[in-house]
């Protein structure tokens, strides 16, 4: 399978060598032992260590860029269509390959519950964990960061109420038994569809994925019912308005990257990049100066690493940060220098 | 005028860069970097020995780095 010279791979011997074979799934005890002494080395191994690091999380953004995405389409074509008959296909399609890997992520460990004959059953995740549930209908239920859920299962219907945070939905259809879900003011109608619901305070946000769903008012069923179709988004505020959902919530790469566990920012203002990642994190980040809500900042990071985040905001930013104890303050750089002292 | 958004520069640094990688090493980091695929799986896509696509990933990524850092404030190693 693999030629002799791959066998034994050399230890590396620069930052990028490190962080690529980290990446490879080629990582061994040795390895990691010879890296924490390559780190020990000298301060300079272990800042460029970081600034490594830093870029190849960056780079997990390019798949965002048009040209980024071309090229990757053109290898697939060149590669996976031969001129004389194609071979058997092997498993599933690459296109699916990075959903089901999502799927089959660690963090999320599926859990099957049945719930003949419970009434009501409360599912909780706390702050920082995800959780797939398969109910007993087959339908899916991806639980994001500190969400609560009341599943109802009957003979003629099924209800989940989602009392807070967030959870991606994949329904499987019934006929006999329609498929509702509350959250705040807002009721919820599927069919054999796949969709995401966040609860931010008051406000709730709908983003279908596949199929479609009715969104109306919870207590006026008639009063502004509505069709979101696939890859549409809408918002309802806490007085039963439909409003326009929030193009960074609603967006389809911001819910297939929870789904796999990760925080990913495409040009998002710094205060929004925060407010996120604080709904995953045990010790929250502010932000302390108004000046600093212009800023926009990408990247992807693995969520609940918050020191990764805070790495790329000291490197890549004119940002410092303080550790306060109970929380991360974001401070800009300059006024840090001229006054470390100023709370 | 809006001084403060830096890390916007880095990401068209990063863009720039990827475009001057040669076409081998830059396909290699794509697919193994955004579309996940292992050394080996690379390799094979690509037609060249795994220990090539390892050199490629990680000169790239070398080279990603320099281009990113270059010139910011962050570049001093105070």
């Amino acid at each position: 399978m693999t030629g002799p010279e791959e066998d034994r791979e050399p230890t590396p011997r620069t930052a990028e060598g490190w962080v690529t074979r980290e990446h490879s799934g080629r990582m061994t005890a040795g390895d990691r032992r010879a890296l924490i002494e390559w780190l020990a080395q000298s301060p300079e191994n272990t800042r460029d260590y970081t600034r490594a690091d830093v870029v190849w999380r960056m780079c997990g953004g390019l798949s965002s860029m048009p040209e980024v995405q071309a090229e990757l389409e053109d290898i697939r074509r060149s590669v996976t269509v031969p001129e004389a008959l194609p071979p058997p296909e092997k498993g599933t399609p690459r296109r699916h390959w990075l959903w089901l890997i999502a799927l089959s992520l660690p963090l999320a460990a599926a859990v099957v519950i049945w719930y003949a004959r419970t009434p009501s059953t409360e599912l909780v995740t706390a702050p920082g964990e995800q959780r797939s549930v398969t109910l007993a209908d087959g339908s899916l239920v991806a639980m994001n960061t500190d969400t609560r859920l009341r599943v109802e299962l009957g003979r003629r219907s099924r209800l989940v109420t989602v009392e807070n945070g967030e959870a991606l939905f994949q329904i499987t259809p019934d006929g006999d038994r329609p498929f509702t879900v509350r959250a705040r003011q807002a009721m919820l109608r599927a069919v054999g569809t796949r969709f995401d619901v966040m609860v931010e305070s008051k406000q709730v946000t709908v983003a279908v994925l596949d199929g479609e769903v009715e969104v109306s008012r919870r207590n006026e069923p008639e009063a502004a019912r509505t069709i979101v179709h696939q890859g549409e988004a809408v918002a309802l505020s806490g007085d039963g308005e439909l409003t326009r959902a929030d193009p960074l919530l609603a967006s389809a790469d911001r819910i297939r990257a929870w789904r796999a566990g990760k925080l990913d920012f495409d040009d998002w203002p710094l205060e929004r990049v925060v407010r996120d990642h604080n709904r995953y994190a045990v010790k929250p980040i502010r932000v302390a100066d108004a000046s600093l809500q212009r800023l926009h900042v990408s990247g992807v990071f693995r969520i609940g690493d918050t020191t990764a985040l805070l790495d790329a905001m000291r490197e890549l930013t004119p940002l410092a940060v303080r550790d306060e104890g109970d929380e991360f303050v974001l401070v800009p750089l300059a006024a840090e220098r001229e006054n470390p002292e100023r709370r | 005028m809006d001084e403060l958004a830096f890390m916007e520069p880095a990401r068209e640094r990063l863009r720039s860069a990827l475009q001057q990688l040669p076409a081998r090493a830059r396909r290699a980091f794509l697919l193994h970097r955004l579309e996940g695929l292992s050394h080996a799986e690379v390799a094979e896509r690509l037609g060249v020995p795994v220990s090539v696509v390892g050199q490629d990933v990680r000169e790239a990524l070398a080279h990603l780095k320099r281009a990113v850092l270059a010139g910011g404030p962050w570049k001093s190693t105070t």
